[in-house]
């Protein structure tokens, strides 16, 4: 028998040889990051539970929170809704009307005894800049009351707690059976994650702002004899003033008179409210300070969503309900006076904030151009981020619009995000070409706002 | 005024209460609280118990503990090894010879009970 190779048999072994080769050779993706491991849980896992991720009320799309507005977009099927789509949840899981009207969610932060009666409806906090405002010299600060985690208290162990209050597919809460508690790898992975969200470090304020209404919020706003807003949101942060609370003060919670408000907008409706007593259990009626730089854009504002706009939420501290609050007369105690502030000064804050805001969109925005470029993996991770680079654009617009802050800024913004909607269209090498000119004008629109040291 | 606002503040600070961050800590099974379990608690037999006294008794490292249990100190019936939901339960359910998990008020001093999980279906 000839034992030597026919033509046929050595073709076969060279195209064999070259598809060996080839895979060999083939381009293997990066290997997922921390971070990206947890981008996907935050993004896709349900947990086995009711169908929910963390993106249901964390939603890149609305700045990692949730507003009365977007959830108006949803289609009846989401999973926001599984109250009203299963039965199980039918009652004492969320309250529909205040979940669609005020974005409100149902929280059991004092116990789960009595579901019919001990309950809280809360705003869903953005999850932005988490870097800056979860660390306290009295612990980890999480969620409106700052104990919204179970364990160590920690961002970590949050995940743990939504799980069992949002997640699960029955009121009985059973490990196994109504969700799965998460591991420890995707707890480090979470936290990874939603650290590396937003702002990582606080603004140095005072910024050379070249609007003068903004430049005045922002002198009114770091005043201690009249806006006395730095003393607990230092640097526009969530952070109190250290050269009054101390050194590495962190987060601080405060009673701020909130639930005091007259007409709040949930309990006009006859719906059944109840008076949230905020930290801990039973709770001392204090609830965490939140970011102010990217407030703007994430109303509604306060722990139970009491008011839609900025300036309103401002004007708050004008009032009788914070003034006769705990944290108000602490403050008249130690400055002599309340806050008193007239409509003028009140624009003025608010246009600082936007101001800010805007300027932190624009920061965003640059951050994940950059990062589209850099995301080579898929075309459709690159168009992901530029989507959100978009949504970040429309915000620094929206937010500057509704005060008529820098129109002329806005304008020019229009031209922007049009450049970066043809990239987010475009093909690899014309996507690179378009994306970096829109970082080239990013810098000359933050001018526009604040001029360069 | 900087020096009578910060006093002033920081007094408020310091009366802050503790915190009580374990509303959902019911429905986590014995031994799977994150950043406590297998580093600061404690999870084992119970060894005696005071009714009276308000405290348990526990073996740890060869060391004899008394741990005062006080009003705030939340007992969490743990029913998750039979797939059933937890419940809240009370010192009594801390029965000499049953599995507890402990976490302390100060994980340092071992003393005092912030809660207790009791594995109600055995030891």
């Amino acid at each position: 028998m000839d034992s030597r190779p026919t033509k046929a048999s050595l073709h076969f072994a060279a195209l064999a040889g070259a598809a060996i080769a080839l895979a060999a050779c083939r381009v293997q993706p990066p290997p997922e990051t921390l971070v990206e491991k947890g981008e996907r849980i935050f993004f896709n896992e349900t947990f086995a539970g009711n169908g929910r991720t963390c993106r249901t009320c964390h939603r890149p799309e609305d700045n990692f929170g949730l507003s009365p507005n977007f959830i108006a977009t949803l289609p009846p099927a989401d999973a926001l809704f599984v109250a009203e789509t299963n039965p199980a949840l039918a009652k004492n899981f969320e309250n529909p009307r205040l979940m669609r009207e005020f974005a409100l969610i149902l929280e059991n932060q004092d116990g789960f005894d009595d579901l019919a009666a001990n309950f809280n409806l809360r705003g869903i906090p953005h999850t932005l800049a988490l870097r800056t405002s979860v660390a306290s010299s009295a612990g980890p600060r999480t969620g409106w009351g700052g104990d919204g985690a179970p364990g160590d208290g920690s961002l970590r162990a949050f995940a743990t707690g939504a799980v069992i209050q949002h997640f699960a597919k029955t009121l009985a809460r059973v490990p196994g059976v109504d969700f799965r508690l998460p591991t420890n790898d995707e707890l480090d992975a979470l936290e990874a994650f939603q650290f590396s969200l937003g702002r990582q470090q606080d603004l140095a304020l005072p910024l050379p702002l070249v609007s003068p209404v903004a430049a005045r919020g922002q002198a009114i706003f770091l005043d201690n004899t009249l806006g006395k807003c730095n003393a607990c949101h230092v640097n526009a942060g969530a952070n109190a003033d250290p050269r009054i609370f101390g050194p590495n003060a962190g987060n601080r919670s405060f009673n701020t008179g909130v639930e005091a408000l007259p007409d709040q907008p949930a309990r006009l409706t006859g719906e059944p409210v109840s008076d949230d007593d905020g930290f801990g259990i039973p709770g001392n009626g204090e609830f965490n300070t939140p970011p102010l730089v990217e407030a703007a854009d994430t109303g509604p504002f306060f722990h139970n969503n009491s008011v839609a706009t900025l300036e309103a939420a401002v004007g708050f501290y004008d009032g009788e309900a914070f003034n006769d609050s705990p944290a108000g007369q602490l403050l008249k105690t130690a400055t002599g006076s309340g806050i008193e502030l007239d409509a003028t000064q009140i624009a003025a804050i608010a246009a600082f904030l936007r101001v800010l805001n805007a300027l932190e969109n624009l920061r965003e925005a640059d951050n994940l151009a950059t990062r589209s470029i850099a995301a080579t993996a898929t075309a459709a991770r690159g168009t992901e981020l530029l989507g959100r680079a978009l949504e970040e654009l429309d915000d620094a617009a929206t937010v500057l619009r509704t005060a008529e802050l820098h129109p002329q800024s806005v304008a020019k913004l229009a031209g922007v995000r049009l450049t970066l909607e043809r990239a987010r269209k475009a093909h690899s090498g014309e996507r690179t070409r378009l994306v970096r000119g829109v970082l080239a004008a990013l810098p000359g629109l933050r001018g526009e706002m604040v001029r360069a040291n | 005024m900087a020096r009578t606002m910060a006093m002033a503040l920081i007094f408020a600070v310091l009366t802050t209460g503790a915190y009580g961050q374990e509303a959902a800590e019911r429905y986590i099974p014995i031994g799977q609280s994150p950043g406590v379990s297998g580093k600061s608690s404690y999870l084992g037999p119970v060894r005696n118990v005071s009714m009276s006294a308000g405290t348990l008794t526990i073996l740890e490292d060869g060391v004899t503990r008394i741990v005062k249990v006080t009003d705030q100190t939340r007992i969490y019936q743990d029913y998750s090894a039979n797939q059933r939901s937890n419940g809240v339960g009370g010192l009594g359910d801390c029965r000499i010879g049953r599995t507890v998990e402990i976490k302390f008020i100060d994980a340092a001093k071992r003393s005092e009970a912030e809660w207790i999980k009791v594995r109600m279906n055995g030891p």
